[in-house]
C-alpha cells in the first residue's frame, strides 16, 4: 500500500526549503520532542520498532540505548548519507527533496541521546544534494533550530556536513567514522562498537538518512501508529528504489511487507518493453539474487526476504529481464567489489579481485569448469572472515548467481560465447584501477 | 589485575587479565599464526590469520582482539580454522612474487613458516599476477619491495605510533594497495630499521644486511647494545666469527621491542678497526716479537719500576673489567691517581630510547666509585700511565700531545686501534663485549648481563684475564681463574649487584616477552 510519510513533500515546489517544509508542518515534531524527556523520546522510538534503513536493519531504539548515558566524553551522531550500494538511490531523493525532514530527525535523535554534535557524511558524488543539504543546514541555523540554545533550555546542537571522496566502504559505519576523522576510509575492528568508541574515540550513533527522516512522523503520530504500519517485525514504510529493466524506475514509498509483484507491476510498470522477468536483486547489489519465480511470490519485509534466501538490505530492487546475461551482470558486480575493497583483509582484498579475474576469464570464453568451482569455493570461503561485511557483500551475489543460474555459466564455458550479447564490451569489464 | 582461567584446545591456563588469546596461548606453547599483531604495536586485526573458534560464537574470531575472560573456550586447530588459514595464505600468495631464493627474509619469513604449517597446497592461481614497485629506495637504511608485502601495516603503525614520524602509508584500494612514502619524504627517522625487523615478510629489507648472509647460517647470542647508556637488549647475529647484525630483543623495562638505527648499526665496531696483536712501544708487533708471555713480563717490569702511576678507565668497559682494572691499578701498580671518565662528546637524546651519554657503563663506573674527571689526572703527569679502554683518548689532539709529553711510559689496554699511539706505548689487545661474558649497568642502574657471541681473535683476551696474567708474570698471587670468582669478589664489595650478577637468571632469559605471567595447569589433552 502506498503511504507517504517520508516522501510526502517529494514533488512539492521548492520542497527542500525551510518555508515550504514548515508550511507542511515541519519542525513541529522537534518542538514536541523538546517538550518530552529524552528518555521518553528514546522509548517512543523503541516502541515504533523502526529498524535501520541502511541495510542491516538493526533496531534504531536499541542502537541508541547502547550509548552510555552518563559519560564525561562528548557523544556524536554520524548520519550515513554515503549512499553507495549499487541500485540504491532513496537517500539521494530525501537529501534532494526534503533535507529538512532529515535534519529534524537529527535534532530529535540528538535530543534523545544527548548529543551536541552531528556529522552528516554525504557521498562525494552527490553534488546537487550536498548543495541543497548545505543550504538547508544554513536555513536551520538561521532559524535557530541549530546552534546554541535551540530549545530555549540550553540545548546546543551543531551539524557538520562532511563530504566523502568516493569510496563505497565509507558507507560502512566504522569506515565512515575513520573517514570523518580524516583518516583513510577503512573499517575498524568491532568490538569496540561505535556506540562506545566511535568518532574520535567517543560514543557515537551512526544512523541512515532514511531512518532519521522517519522520526518526525513517529514523534508526531506516535509509536503505535508507526508500529501498526507494515508487518509485525518490520514496521513502517520504506522507500523502495527500483531500477534496471523496468518501465518506470524510481523511488516509491510503500508499506513494509508489500509484495514485490505489487511494487514491480502496479507501481513501476512491470518489466520494460513487455519482456519477461529473469531475476531480481532485491536489496542492493550485495543481496542474493532471486529468480523470477521467487521474486513473484516474496513480500518486501525483513523476514520474508530472509526466508526467501535473500535480504531486504537497502530496499533497492534491480530488475533483470530475460535477455540479460547473468555472467555479465555478475562480472560487473564483482568488478565493483574488487574496485571498492579497502584492501585491509587478505580474503577480501585478494578474493574479490580473484573472483573478478576468473569471471572475466569466463566472460571472455576462456573459462573452465574448474574456474567455476574455484569461483564458488572463493565465494563460499571469504564471507564472514573479514573486519567488515564487504567480503560477504561480494560473496553473496557470486554464490547466488552461480547457484541459481549455473547453466548460464556452464554454457559460457562450454560454448565459449554468450547467447545474449557479443563480447565486444568485455574489455571494459576488465582492469580494476 | 586479577587472573582468569581460560581453556585453549582443551587445556586450561590461568593468565593475567588484559592479555589476548595469542599471548595466553603462548603459555601452553600454542602458537596462533598472525602477521599484523605485534605486542609492541597492539591490535589491528587486518591480517585475519589469527582467527580461532570460540565456544558460543558462530563466526571465527580474531585471537588478537579476543581478550581473556573467565570461562573463555577457544579451539585453535579445528578443521574450520585450518581451512581458513589455508585460505588466507592462498590469498596472500596470489600476487606474491615467491622469490624466496633471492629474498633476504628467507628463513625468518612468516609466509614461509605458515605455508609449511598451514598451507602445503598446490596453487590454484593461473592468472597473471599484479605487479607492484620493487627495489624502492625507502630511506637511508631501508629498501621496499611492494610485491612481497602482505599489507599488515606494522611498519605504518610503527612510524605512526612509536616514532610518531608517520612517513609511511598504504595507498590505493583492494589488491592495488601498497605501502608507500609520503611524496618527498623518506623513511628517515632514527629508528627506521625497526620496520625491517618487524616486517613479517621480505617487503622491507635493511640496506646494510641485504644480500650479506643467509639467516639460517647465522648464530645468535644475547647481548647489550653499547651505543649509549640505555643498554638496549639485543641479539648479535654472527657467522664465521663475524658479526652481521644486531636485532632488538624485547625487554619491556629497558627498550621495549625497539632499537635505534645507530645502535643497530654499531655492530660494525665488533669487526672493524680492531686491535688484534700486542704491540710494544717501538711499534713492533707480534710478528717480530717472540712471545706474548714475554711481553707481559716486560710490561710487569715496567709497572714495577714506575715511581708514580696514573690509571684511566673507560665507561665502555664491563662492570667486571672495571672492577678488575681498579683492583689491578691499586694493588699491583700502586696507582696514585685513578679515574674513569669520558672525553667523548654527548650524543643525541630523545624520548624514545637514545641517551646523550654515549657509553654503556657510566653507571657502573659510578657505582664502583671510579667516576671522576680525567683532565686533572692527565695534567698532573707522572711516570706511567695505564689506560683501560680504547675510546678514552681519541677525541682531542692537543690532549694527546700532552699525554705523550707528561708521562714517561704509557700502557694501553684497548679493543680497537689507537690513533696517535702507533708507537711510544704498549698496546695490549682486549676483547670487546661481543667476545666475552660480562655485564653493563645502564643509566638507571640496571645491571644487565651479556653473553659472548664470537671467538676472540689474535692475542685478545678479556681485560680481567690479561691483568691476571700480568699479575702472575710479576710473581704476584693476584687475579681470578674464572668470571664467577671475579663476580663473587665484586659482589662481596658491592652487594647491591649480588642479585643481578649472581642470583639472576642467565642473560639469555632476561628478555622475557612482555609482562606475561601465567601458570600451566594440567588439563586433558
Amino acid at each position: 500500500m502506498e503511504r507517504k510519510i517520508i516522501s510526502k513533500n517529494f514533488g512539492v515546489e521548492d520542497s527542500w526549503t525551510l518555508p515550504v517544509y514548515e508550511a507542511n508542518g515541519g519542525y513541529a515534531a522537534m518542538r514536541k520532542a523538546f517538550g518530552m524527556d529524552p528518555q521518553a523520546v528514546l522509548e517512543e522510538v523503541k516502541a515504533s520498532k523502526i529498524r535501520g534503513r541502511g541495510g542491516a536493519g538493526f533496531p534504531m531504539g536499541l542502537k541508541w540505548s547502547f550509548v552510555p548515558r552518563d559519560i564525561d566524553k562528548p557523544k556524536y551522531l554520524c548520519v550515513n548519507a554515503d549512499e553507495g550500494e549499487p541500485g540504491t538511490f532513496k537517500d539521494r531523493h530525501i537529501l534532494e527533496n526534503d533535507p529538512h525532514m532529515m535534519i529534524e530527525g537529527i535534532i530529535i535523535c540528538c535530543w534523545a541521546v544527548g548529543i551536541r554534535k552531528a556529522f552528516i557524511y554525504i557521498r562525494g558524488e552527490f553534488h546537487k544534494q550536498c548543495d541543497r543539504l548545505d543550504s538547508a543546514v544554513r536555513e536551520a541555523y538561521e532559524k535557530g533550530y541549530l546552534g546554541r540554545n535551540i530549545n530555549s533550555d540550553g540545548f546546543d546542537l551543531d551539524i557538520v556536513v562532511h563530504r566523502g571522496a568516493g569510496a563505497y566502504i565509507c558507507g560502512e559505519e566504522t569506515g565512515l567514522i575513520e573517514s570523518v576523522e580524516g583518516k583513510r576510509g577503512q573499517p575498524r575492528m568491532k568490538p569496540p562498537f561505535p556506540a562506545l568508541i566511535g568518532v574520535f574515540d567517543c560514543p557515537t550513533v551512526v544512523n541512515n538518512v532514511e531512518t532519521l527522516a522517519a522520526l518526525p512522523w513517529i514523534l508526531q503520530n506516535g509509536a503505535a501508529a508507526y508500529a501498526a504500519i507494515g508487518t509485525e517485525k518490520s514496521s513502517g514504510t520504506k522507500l523502495w528504489s527500483i531500477s534496471g529493466h523496468v518501465e518506470r524506475p524510481g523511488v516509491y514509498e510503500l508499506d513494509m511487507g508489500v509484495p514485490l509483484r505489487v511494487l514491480l507491476e502496479e507501481h513501476a510498470g512491470g518489466v520494460r518493453n513487455g519482456k519477461k522477468l529473469k531475476a531480481v536483486i532485491p536489496g542492493g547489489s550485495s543481496t542474493p539474487v532471486l529468480t523470477a519465480e521467487e521474486a513473484y511470490t516474496v513480500n518486501l519485509d525483513y523476514e520474508s526476504l530472509e526466508k526467501a534466501g535473500s535480504m531486504l538490505g537497502s530496499g533497492a530492487m534491480i530488475i533483470i529481464d530475460e535477455e540479460t546475461c547473468m555472467v555479465w551482470v555478475l562480472t560487473i558486480l564483482e568488478k565493483f567489489y574488487a574496485h571498492e575493497s579497502c584492501g585491509q583483509c587478505p580474503p577480501c582484498r585478494e578474493g574479490t579481485a580473484w573472483m573478478h579475474r576468473l569471471l572475466c576469464k569466463i566472460e571472455r570464453g576462456e573459462g573452465t569448469l574448474e574456474d567455476l568451482d574455484k569461483l564458488e569455493d572463493i565465494a563460499n570461503n571469504i564471507g564472514g572472515k573479514t573486519i567488515c561485511v564487504l567480503s560477504d557483500a561480494a560473496a553473496m551475489p557470486a554464490q547466488s548467481f552461480i547457484k541459481k543460474f549455473r547453466h548460464e555459466f556452464e554454457e559460457h564455458i562450454k560454448t565459449g560465447h554468450c547467447r545474449f550479447r557479443d563480447n565486444k564490451w568485455t574489455a571494459a569489464l576488465e582492469g580494476v584501477h | 589485575m586479577g587472573s582468569v582461567t581460560i581453556e585453549i584446545d582443551g587445556r586450561q591456563v590461568t593468565v593475567e587479565e588484559g592479555l589476548n588469546v595469542i599471548q595466553a596461548a603462548q603459555f601452553l606453547d600454542i602458537q596462533i599464526p598472525h602477521f599484523c599483531y605485534h605486542e609492541g604495536l597492539g591490535v589491528d586485526g587486518n591480517c585475519r590469520m589469527c582467527l580461532v573458534e570460540v565456544e558460543g560464537m558462530p563466526k571465527l574470531q580474531p585471537a588478537c582482539n579476543l581478550f581473556v575472560k573467565e570461562g573463555l573456550k577457544v579451539r585453535t586447530r579445528t578443521p574450520q580454522v585450518m581451512e581458513h588459514r589455508r585460505l588466507v595464505l592462498e590469498c596472500l600468495f596470489l600476487n606474491h612474487p615467491i622469490d624466496c631464493s633471492i629474498c633476504d627474509q628467507s628463513g625468518e619469513c612468516y609466509l614461509q613458516d605458515y605455508y609449511l604449517d598451514h598451507g602445503n597446497y598446490r596453487s590454484r592461481y593461473d592468472l597473471p599476477k599484479r605487479l607492484k614497485r620493487k627495489r624502492v629506495d625507502a630511506g637511508p637504511h631501508v629498501i621496499l619491495d611492494a610485491e612481497r608485502c602482505v599489507l599488515c601495516a606494522r611498519c605504518v603503525r610503527f612510524c605512526d605510533n612509536i616514532t610518531k614520524t608517520g612517513e609511511l602509508r598504504i595507498v590505493n584500494r583492494g589488491d592495488r594497495s601498497e605501502i608507500t612514502l609520503f611524496p618527498g619524504k623518506k623513511l628517515d627517522n632514527p629508528y627506521s630499521l625497526n620496520t625491517v625487523q618487524i616486517c613479517p615478510v621480505g617487503a622491507l629489507t635493511s640496506k646494510d644486511f641485504r644480500f650479506s648472509w643467509r639467516v639460517w647460517f647465522l648464530k645468535s647470542a644475547h647481548s647489550i647494545c653499547t651505543g649509549c647508556s640505555r643498554g638496549c637488549n639485543i641479539i648479535i647475529d654472527h657467522a664465521d666469527n663475524h658479526a652481521y647484525r644486531y636485532q632488538a630483543r624485547c625487554n619491556p623495562q629497558v627498550n621495549g621491542y625497539w632499537l635505534c638505527d645507530d645502535g643497530r648499526l654499531s655492530y660494525k665496531m665488533i669487526n672493524d678497526h680492531r686491535l688484534h696483536v700486542l704491540t710494544e712501544p717501538s711499534g713492533n708487533s707480534r710478528d717480530t716479537f717472540p712471545r706474548f708471555e714475554e711481553a707481559l713480563s716486560g710490561i710487569g717490569r715496567q709497572i714495577e719500576g714506575a715511581s708514580s702511576v696514573t690509571a684511566l678507565m673507560s665507561p665502555d668497559l664491563s662492570n667486571e673489567d672495571l672492577y678488575a682494572a681498579s683492583r689491578f691499578a691499586k694493588e699491583i701498580a700502586g696507582s696514585q691517581r685513578m679515574a674513569a671518565g669520558s672525553l667523548k662528546p654527548d650524543g643525541v637524546e630523545d624520548e624514545l630510547l637514545r641517551k646523550a651519554d654515549a657509553h654503556p657503563n657510566t653507571s657502573g663506573c659510578k657505582t664502583l666509585n671510579l667516576w671522576g674527571d680525567l683532565k686533572p689526572a692527565i695534567d698532573a703527569g707522572g711516570d706511567l700511565l695505564l689506560v683501560f679502554g680504547s675510546d678514552l683518548l681519541q677525541y682531542d689532539n692537543a690532549l694527546l700531545k700532552k699525554i705523550r709529553s707528561s708521562f714517561k711510559s704509557i700502557i694501553i689496554f684497548a679493543s680497537h686501534e689507537m690513533k696517535g699511539f702507533e708507537t711510544g706505548a704498549w698496546l695490549i689487545p682486549i676483547a670487546c663485549h661481543a667476545e666475552m661474558d660480562g655485564s653493563f649497568t645502564n643509566f638507571e642502574g640496571r645491571v644487565q648481563k651479556f653473553d659472548a657471541a664470537i671467538r676472540r681473535r689474535g692475542d685478545t683476551l678479556p681485560l680481567w684475564r690479561i691483568l691476571g696474567k700480568i699479575g702472575r708474570a710479576m710473581q704476584r698471587e693476584w687475579g681470578w681463574s674464572d668470571l664467577a670468582g671475579l663476580r663473587r669478589d665484586l659482589t662481596d664489595e658491592f652487594p647491591q649487584w649480588k642479585e643481578a650478577l649472581i642470583e639472576a637468571t642467565p642473560s639469555n632469559k632476561t628478555g622475557v616477552p612482555l609482562k606475561m605471567t601465567g601458570t600451566k595447569e594440567a588439563g586433558e589433552e
